[in-house]
């Protein structure tokens, strides 16, 4: 079933209604990440945001930007790129992921490395809660304390805590040049020890792992994005390349750091995404290819070295539920996480018939029980999206 | 609710077993021990714990709390007390617990650029600890050199370099939180990525209403390789105005934009001859950081973009001693004002940057229309502005007119599109402008949240969120304190 409400007003008659019609409601955009939640959208009903679409007010001079739920993040950039400015995140399909999805999914993709990620830009929301109240947190201005940070609570809540309509962000000057040095591929322990080094000797825009058949046929490879002025970024290059000899100058280098972020979602792909300290990184990709060898041909490994976050990409079931055996529990031992990140699905439900796609219940779980309780009293927005039956 | 008498307090002999928890170093009883306790930055009310409680460990908070919780006694958290919305004000909360004997930074990790350090730790400490390795923390709130690490926290706090790189929340991956029946919970982690709800950035900023924060892992910034710093002379602070729109318009963004106005030179004038022309209308003070390559031509734009803009004079720091010189007027701006008049009172607020001529403009009608002297000295590139209103408190009528004032002062602020508190918070101070920005049904939605937490409020009750029964009169604003 699908709505597309036209108004925040028809939005909350909806959410009103659902209690008695027993709907289970999630919000969506152009549906391009709709993989990313654990309880699976067949019985939910959708409620499209494309209502709520459009660029409402961007202050230029003040560097804010505010957006109904339903724009597009492509539309958005082309209207920043007009004033020399950008919203600095770039999660994978970014051209048709919508700003409501990027909230409530918590998109991010290289960039997050120096531009940080919806957390570090959101301002302000407007959400309808289970109640069908519409409820504003934050503001329009780059600094506020005043009130509880309800923004941040809805980023990466799979819609469970409310319904975006609006959000207002910070955004930054666009820069005036971006280039990427890409070192030669080798192991994967090398490899971050090089991406920690290559940091040490200029602080990267961004800087990521890719794994065999990303780049190249076999082997890890470093890519440093550098972005800002031309003297700083020539600098960089410069440092790195006396580095990492041997590696190539990308000049395109924003074309490559989309190709990256891409590859963290295709498609038909099951997603699997470790969080973990930076320095860890090396023996978990080394682990991880070792695990997943009989899959060689099909999966791929990608890493974000200053964030701490691995993702391991394949079609198959019994690899995905390898990568789990092997390395979930001591990956949550040491405080780190592994979870499906998304699946299609088909695939999800398959996985979820035998592990749990989120891991471990977290600690905190009855705090996070009663704030879906105090947000969503009824269960009416997206239960189960979240993971562990919220 | 939760609020206990002081004979309630006394029957439970309740400063004898917390003296069990914590070591009798650990409880302050006597009227003159507790006198320090009872205001924070913000003097314009006092009113003394009955008890003040020192735990020495996160493991003391749990036991103090989980006591106080079964007796029924609702508390205030309390880190170095340099707040200036009188968060840490007892009001119906007799018993305060500080965080000052939690001082253990725990784990230095540089390779992974995190630190875990306990509450009480201060500000400064955690850069300090780490500066060898050319990193630092990045939230530098002025009062950093006292002021705590779970302090800040609670605030959400800022400084003059958030415009580049951000405020607290930007700055903390987890952080350990006792709750008001003496659970301890760990929100966020040790790494950037945690499954679940951000329960972390409800914390941060919570003002002590959710519990008490005791630990904390912070991420670390690489301190930046140079900087360049200047200081513009205008006639106007529409032409200052006018340069903080066409630096930012040129896509540099400053590591510190601050602004100083006539009333303010003169008073920094008259009280260190730091060579400000008499006449002058504004001074804006402008650092840029980030590596050697990229300085010298930004720095060169910045200084056109200054005269292009009507600057009479650019000044700039050659080295680190004449850097220092250019910072002195803006560090003391304070010092300077407390000469002009027995009393002033700092304000925060703030209006998108683009408005501070405007709002600027407001202020001076404010003042002219309660017949006040109030300066400006304050963040311009995050439009977060600091009005201070210089006053005599045994002037009643004065007085009346200084509170009047910054009430005037917070509505233009949000008639602009801004908020009523930028950095300090909005404690006891700002409770009743509140709905000036959030309607009932947003400040309910608050107030659900905060009892998932704290079902009772015990923590820190009678805070940032209006409630009938405990409505604060103001009646004398004596906040000095800079920020």
């Amino acid at each position: 079933m699908h709505e597309i409400p036209q108004s925040a007003e028809e939005a909350a008659a909806l959410i009103r209604r659902a209690p008695a019609e027993g709907w289970n409601l999630l919000a969506t955009g152009t549906g391009a990440h709709l993989a990313t939640g654990d309880a699976d959208e067949g019985n939910m009903v959708r409620v499209e945001t494309a209502g709520f679409a459009g660029i409402r007010e961007h202050s230029a001079a003040d560097m804010t930007v505010c957006v109904g739920a339903g724009t597009r993040l492509g539309e958005l950039a082309e209207h920043l790129a007009r004033a020399g400015q950008w919203l600095p995140i770039d999660p994978p399909r970014a051209e048709e992921t919508t700003i409501g999805g990027l909230l409530a999914a918590n998109l991010s993709g290289p960039l997050r490395a120096s531009q940080g990620r919806a957390r570090d830009l959101l301002l302000g929301i407007h959400t309808l809660d289970g109640r069908g109240d519409l409820i504003k947190g934050g503001g329009k201005v780059v600094k506020n304390v005043a009130g509880y940070d309800l923004p941040r609570l809805h980023i990466g809540a799979c819609g469970g805590l409310g319904l975006i309509l609006e959000a207002t962000f910070q955004v930054r000057p666009r820069p005036e040049v971006e280039h990427a040095w890409v070192a030669p591929p080798c192991d994967a322990e090398s490899a971050v020890a090089l991406a920690f080094a290559l940091r040490a000797a200029a602080e990267p825009g961004w800087l990521e792992l890719a794994g065999s058949g990303v780049l190249a046929a076999d082997g890890v490879t470093v890519v440093a994005g550098a972005l800002g002025g031309h003297a700083d970024v020539e600098s960089a290059i410069a440092s790195w390349r006396g580095i990492a000899a041997g590696g190539r100058l990308e000049e395109n280098a924003a074309a490559l750091r989309r190709r990256l972020a891409d590859a963290t979602a295709a498609a038909d792909r099951i997603v699997l995404k470790a969080a973990l300290l930076p320095n860890r990184l090396g023996a978990l990709l080394a682990a991880a290819a070792e695990v997943g060898a009989a899959h060689k041909e099909s999966s791929t490994l990608l890493a974000q070295a200053t964030a701490g976050v691995a993702r391991m990409l394949t079609p198959s079931i019994p690899c995905a539920l390898a990568w789990i055996a092997a390395l979930r529990g001591a990956l949550e031992e040491q405080g780190g996480s592994l979870i499906v990140e998304r699946a299609p699905s088909a695939l999800r439900q398959a996985l979820r018939a035998q592990t749990s796609l989120r891991g471990a219940t977290p600690a905190t779980i009855d705090l996070m029980r009663g704030v879906k309780a105090s947000m969503d009293p009824h269960g009416v927005l997206a239960v189960g999206r979240l993971g562990w039956g919220i | 609710m939760g609020d206990k008498a002081r004979g309630g307090i006394e029957a439970a002999g309740l400063a004898a077993r917390l003296r069990v928890l914590v070591g009798a170093e650990g409880v302050i009883e006597s009227a003159a021990s507790l006198l320090p306790y009872e205001c924070d930055g913000y003097t314009l009310e006092r009113s003394a714990p009955e008890l003040v409680v020192l735990p020495g460990s996160p493991e003391e908070v749990q036991q103090v709390l989980r006591l106080l919780w079964e007796e029924g006694v609702a508390f205030v958290p309390r880190g170095a007390g340099t707040g200036l919305a009188g968060g840490t004000l007892p009001v119906g909360a007799p018993v305060m617990i500080g965080t000052s004997r939690l001082r253990a930074i725990e784990s230095i990790d540089l390779e992974n650029r995190r630190v875990t350090v306990q509450s009480g730790v201060v500000n400064i400490a955690v850069s300090r600890a780490v500066a060898e390795a050319g990193l630092l923390y990045a939230p530098d709130p002025s009062s950093q050199t006292v002021c705590t690490v779970g302090g800040n926290i609670a605030e959400n706090s800022g400084g003059p370099h958030t415009l580049k790189y951000g405020v607290t929340t930007n700055h903390v991956l987890g952080l350990e939180m006792v709750l008001p029946d003496g659970s301890a919970v760990t929100l966020g982690g040790s790494t950037e990525d945690t499954p679940g709800y951000d329960l972390r950035g409800i914390a941060i900023g919570a003002e002590g209403t959710l519990g008490i924060i005791t630990r904390a892992t912070l991420s670390l910034v690489r301190a930046p390789a140079a900087c360049r710093t200047f200081l513009a002379i205008f006639d106007s602070v529409d032409e200052a105005s006018a340069v903080v729109s066409a630096i930012i318009g040129a896509g540099i963004i400053p590591a510190a934009l601050e602004m100083l106005d006539a009333l303010i030179i003169q008073a920094v004038e008259e009280a260190f001859s730091v060579g400000f022309p008499a006449d002058a209308g504004a001074v804006l003070l402008i650092e840029l950081d980030g590596v050697e390559a990229g300085l010298a031509e930004q720095s060169e734009r910045v200084q056109a973009l200054c005269r292009s803009n009507g600057a009479r004079e650019v000044r700039v720091a050659n080295d680190e001693t004449e850097r220092a010189l250019l910072w002195k007027a803006r560090k003391r701006a304070f010092g300077a004002v407390g000469r002009l008049a027995p009393n002033y009172c700092t304000q925060d607020g703030v209006v998108p940057r683009t408005r501070v001529p405007d709002i600027l403009r407001s202020i001076a009608a404010t003042a002219e229309r309660h017949q006040l002297r109030i300066g400006n000295v304050f963040h311009a590139g995050d439009g977060n502005i600091h009005p201070i209103i210089l006053f005599d408190e045994r002037d009643k009528d004065e007085v009346r007119r200084v509170l009047e004032a910054g009430r005037e002062i917070l509505e233009a602020c949000v008639a602009m599109g801004g908020s009523i508190t930028g950095e300090h918070g909005v404690g006891v101070e700002k409770i009743a402008q509140m709905p000036l920005l959030f309607s009932p049904q947003d400040l309910l939605a608050m107030t659900r949240l905060r009892e998932v937490f704290d079902p009772e409020h015990r923590a820190n009750p009678h805070k940032i969120f209006p409630d009938a029964k405990f409505c604060v009169e103001a009646r004398t604003p004596r906040r000095q304190a800079p920020m």
